[in-house]
């Protein structure tokens, strides 16, 4: 039977992936969480300024939306569910730890100031590590043969479906998905021996 | 396990949405079995963020594994819905089996049970269709995600099996049957408003879905019961 080729948005391909959930299948819901932990982290890193507290409001809001996801409506997107979910996680939490914190203040008689939480931002060498990072990757798209290049900067840049950059380099459909896929292979490389060098080291710490 | 570039080159093309529905749904499956599709999939999402100019910063946070452990789920271990329906699975076949015995004492006690009789041919083929685990495996499978709630399981002397679901967000009530392929002629166009063919291990079967519900939710119905059957064929 010929396969329609019919264009899925990013949403939707959520959507599937929670529909895939709602039926029970907890692994689309690892692929879901892969995609987003970073940016539910970071949301929550906004709240609580502590990289830890950050991950454990994270995990807390995917734990959530997992048991709730059948009430998820899909009027919105998937993430935009999530964020609100994690907002409202770590405003609770905030609201409970000034409250934690003034039982303490009260317990030890002091006075009534409210203590701010200490600032622990990211260390200068995360900061370093994710510049680093970020720098290899537009190395490596720019060390990329032209075509390459140019496919894969109209569909991370522009937002280019594979249709219209076909129209615009005039080749085929799958030629544009063949050379995004090659250009994303290149940078993949770079990704995993970023990812495994800091590994070393961080393991070399430890030890 | 090692990868090939082409199913690589489709979880590409899946992150930016050009798959189609049917690929998808292939490339999901590759996913959800292999660790290094997985591992694939979470780089994307590092060179994606990068292009986007968002915050690199807690891309080596990993919390999925102890989202998981905290769930108490594995990623290869069989699903909620399988979970519960193994455990629902005894009750369908107990009560399969407690039909098939009222056709049985039926029939001996009304036709004064004669051997090799058309009765008892048929009580064996439904007693065949019934201890069949893929039969029951695809019947309960095809209405995942749906909140329908089992209210009869019937059978008939053709060998057919016919469960009747009541869906509670709506009212409506819908029939879902399977049939061995030589008892096909039993089943009416009218009454069988949706029908599909499925090959499992134990022979092709008949599949319809009848009842007040839109062509869509049918056609889920038998989308739902083709997956799960092709998966079962692996």
């Amino acid at each position: 039977m010929k396969d329609i080729k019919k264009k899925i948005s990013n949403k939707e391909i959520d959507l599937s992936l929670v529909r895939r959930v709602k039926k029970g299948d907890y692994r689309a819901f690892d692929l879901l969480v892969l995609k987003y932990q970073s940016r539910v982290i970071a949301t929550a890193f906004k709240y609580v300024k502590e990289r830890q507290l950050a991950e454990d409001i994270a995990q807390e809001a995917f734990i959530k939306s997992y048991k709730s996801i059948d009430s998820f409506r899909e009027e919105s997107s998937f993430y935009t569910w999530v964020y609100r979910i994690t907002v409202n996680t770590a405003k609770n939490y905030l609201v409970s730890s000034k409250r934690r914190d003034e039982v303490v203040i009260s317990d030890l008689s002091l006075d009534d100031s409210f203590y701010p939480k200490k600032l622990d931002v990211d260390s200068p060498q995360e900061i370093l590590k994710a510049s680093e990072l970020r720098d290899l990757i537009f190395e490596t798209l720019s060390s990329l043969g032209e075509e390459t290049r140019t496919a894969l900067s109209l569909r991370e840049f522009d937002g280019l479906s594979y249709e219209q950059i076909a129209e615009i380099v005039q080749c085929p459909v799958g030629t544009v998905r063949s050379r995004i896929f090659r250009g994303r292979e290149m940078i993949e490389e770079v990704v995993g021996k970023h990812m495994d060098k800091n590994s070393i080291n961080q393991n070399t710490k430890i030890s | 396990m090692t990868i090939s570039k082409g199913i690589k080159e489709k979880i590409s093309a899946l992150s930016d949405g050009e798959l189609s529905d049917f690929e998808t749904r292939r490339v999901l499956d590759e996913i959800n079995i292999n660790p290094e599709l997985r591992e694939y999939w979470k780089k994307l999402q590092i060179s994606k963020t990068a292009f986007k100019n968002e915050s690199l910063a807690f891309e080596t946070s990993d919390i999925s594994s102890s989202v998981r452990s905290e769930l108490g789920k594995s990623i290869n271990s069989p699903s909620i819905l399988q979970e519960s329906f193994l455990a629902k699975q005894k009750n369908y076949i107990g009560l399969a089996l407690a039909s098939c015995l009222l056709v049985l004492v039926y029939n001996a006690e009304t036709l004064n049970f004669k051997p090799n009789t058309f009765p008892e041919l048929a009580s064996q083929k439904i007693s065949e269709a019934i201890a069949s685990p893929q039969a029951m495996d695809v019947l309960n499978n095809s209405i995942t995600g749906l909140n329908a709630e089992l209210r009869t399981l019937q059978s008939d002397p053709k060998g057919s099996l016919r469960a009747n679901y009541f869906l509670p967000s709506t009212g409506k009530t819908f029939n879902v049957s399977l049939s061995p392929i030589n008892s096909s002629s039993g089943l009416s166009s009218e009454e069988a408003s949706r029908i599909s063919y499925l090959r499992t291990k134990d022979g092709v079967f008949i599949i319809s879905v009848s009842g007040n519900i839109t062509a869509e939710k049918k056609l889920e119905i038998l989308q739902n019961a083709n997956f799960f059957t092709n998966n079962l064929n692996k």
